[in-house]
């Protein structure tokens, strides 16, 4: 498997696709939910609805005491999408490229090939969510200097756990991408698919229903559910008295993991038994 | 890094050998009961038509295919196992590769798969003359340099067996060249190369045995002299009807064919001596007789034909 995960992490590393890619989840997360919202809140426009809460208030979702809840935001929605594209960049261009017999006819094994696989995507996930913490610390920093505030700095524990959040989120993700990749063997319809998926069904439809108590049992049950339940478990000053998360991190970081399990399980055995054209 | 083990003991002198093997996709039977033999350090080749199961063999043979049914052994080992494919250089259909990387690194991605030393990345860079375009982009090659960047993946094992699936496919008339001499090169070094091809006149130039697959079967299998078959002998001589005549009583009727001013006798050329005898004693004047070999085309289209 080392071998699989060296050759894979030595073309991961020089695509540049998967780089435009975290690159451009980053530059949504400096610009758009930092720098533009800074913008917002500063110079609030007239009619601006923020549900009773001062503009200054909500600001302080920008200073480093929220910083971590406020990147982790940035892991669902557009970032889940990013990473579905990515888990679907990993797996189904080897399809599109016929490349997926270069690599079995090396000999390293159905299983190994796609583990080493697997590990190169974590790999590039860890990354980017150290990136993302990384940039929102960066910003969260200079904002707060140039408003002239203070806030504190959450602890060491607190920033490991949102780094370990945000690629436990990502993962799901890309795993999502990685999983429909293998199933329909190429990036079109599995890329379509996985979109569909984490920006109308997750972001749209269950967000919809989670308001209805009836249905949020059914809503608890699914990855986004999760990922945005985990990422209300952090705290936010700037967000006090938000909606409360549908359930606790420990409930939502296992359903995640099981996930994680499912897809990586069912890539294993569709990639194990199919044969490759 | 895993490093090839020593190569299996031969039980016998065969180095790739199926036996019953089989592959349906649904209703469609693609390979049919295949019994094929191939020799250590032989150069075969798997002649058919379009969807005779030239390739499908091949993937089955290195693990990409999964048979319904039947054995097979690559280099001694069951195909697409470590074991195996640590000794089998391939190239199935069109060379794939990444198209953003070089071709150098190309082949390094694939070194690393295989457990194969870089060193032997520009070895086999060299071997397809390929090493002053290593460093472009894999997308930018013609495609003639991805057939010999396919050929120098297929080679980064040193492997004692090699697969390749029309290795010639895409080539101008020169690459077409360069890739019999590299065959031939593989053969002078004891390697098996197991090749299918739609090029007849390759096979016929490269290959020491060949068989024809029709609708999965092997339908014919020898050296190319032993499909060849024995010649036939052509006679022109005048009077052409008496000529004629003549050789249908002589040789029977079945036996003798006019083709644009030729008769064709369908007898052993050694029987030429007689039948010019037999024409000039009987005062036909004989004024061109000689033997026609058989193309492996003619052998190919009269085999597949046969079996329509």
């Amino acid at each position: 498997m080392t071998a699989s995960f060296r050759s894979e992490w030595f073309r991961l590393s020089r695509r540049p696709a998967v780089w435009f890619l975290c690159a451009g989840l980053l530059a949504v997360l400096l610009l758009f939910t930092y720098l533009l919202v800074w913008a917002i809140f500063t110079n609030p426009p007239r009619g601006v609805a923020t549900a009773g809460v001062s503009p200054a208030e909500l600001k302080r979702t920008l200073y480093p005491a929220d910083w971590p809840r406020t990147v982790l935001g940035d892991t669902t929605g557009l970032g889940g999408a990013i990473a579905v594209t990515l888990g679907v960049l990993v797996a189904g261009s080897e399809y599109g490229w016929g490349t997926v017999k270069t690599i079995l006819t090396q000999g390293p094994g159905r299983l190994k090939a796609l583990a080493g696989k697997a590990l190169a995507m974590e790999l590039l996930v860890a990354i980017l969510a150290v990136a993302m913490m990384a940039v929102g610390a960066a910003a969260s920093a200079v904002l707060v200097t140039v408003d002239g505030r203070t806030s504190a700095w959450p602890s060491a524990a607190e920033v490991l756990e949102a780094l370990g959040a945000a690629w436990l989120i990502l993962t799901m993700y890309a795993s999502l991408g990685f999983v429909l990749a293998v199933l329909f063997r190429q990036t079109g319809l599995a890329l379509g698919v996985g979109l569909v998926y984490a920006l109308v069904v997750e972001s749209i439809v269950l967000n919809l229903l989670r308001g209805a108590d009836v249905f949020k049992p059914i809503v608890s049950a699914f990855p986004g559910a999760n990922a945005t339940g985990l990422v209300m478990a952090f705290p936010s000053i700037g967000l006090r008295g938000a909606a409360e998360p549908l359930m606790g991190a420990a409930q939502a970081s296992i359903v995640l993991v099981a996930y994680v399990v499912l897809f990586a399980a069912v890539s294993a055995l569709v990639f194990r038994v199919r044969d490759v054209d | 890094m895993q490093s090839p083990g020593p190569v299996p003991a031969p039980l016998d002198d065969r180095s790739i050998v199926t036996r019953g093997l089989t592959k349906h996709f649904a209703a469609i039977i693609a390979v049919d009961g295949l019994d094929l033999d191939v020799r250590y350090g032989e150069v075969y080749g798997l002649l058919g038509p379009n969807g005779a199961g030239k390739t499908t063999t091949l993937r089955m043979l290195l693990g990409l295919a999964h048979p319904t049914a039947g054995t097979a052994l690559v280099a001694g080992q069951p195909p697409g196992t470590a074991a195996s494919l640590a000794h089998v250089g391939s190239m199935v259909e069109t060379p794939a590769f990444w198209p953003y990387l070089s071709g150098r690194d190309n082949l390094r991605a694939v070194a690393a798969y295989a457990g194969t030393s870089e060193a032997r990345v520009d070895e086999s860079l060299a071997a397809v003359d390929l090493s002053e375009r290593a460093g472009h982009r894999f997308s930018t090659y013609s495609m003639g340099m991805k057939q010999r960047l396919g050929v120098a993946a297929a080679l980064l094992k040193d492997p004692d067996v090699l697969v390749l699936d029309e290795p010639s496919s895409g080539l101008d008339p020169a690459g077409m060249i360069e890739m019999r001499q590299l065959i031939a090169g593989l053969r002078k070094e004891r390697r098996t190369v197991l090749l299918s091809s739609h090029l007849l006149s390759e096979v016929e130039q490269v290959c020491d045995r060949a068989g024809v697959l029709q609708h999965g079967r092997l339908i014919a299998e020898g050296t190319i002299a032993e499909l060849r078959g024995q010649g036939r002998l052509v006679v022109r001589a005048t009077p052409a009807d008496r000529a004629r005549a003549l050789l249908d009583a002589m040789l029977g009727p079945d036996c003798v064919a006019a083709e644009g001013g030729f008769l064709r006798l369908n007898v052993d050329p050694a029987r030429a001596g007689e039948i010019n005898r037999r024409l000039v004693l009987d005062d036909v004047e004989v004024t061109e007789l000689r033997v026609v070999e058989r193309s492996l085309e003619d052998v190919f289209m009269q085999l597949t034909e046969e079996r329509q």
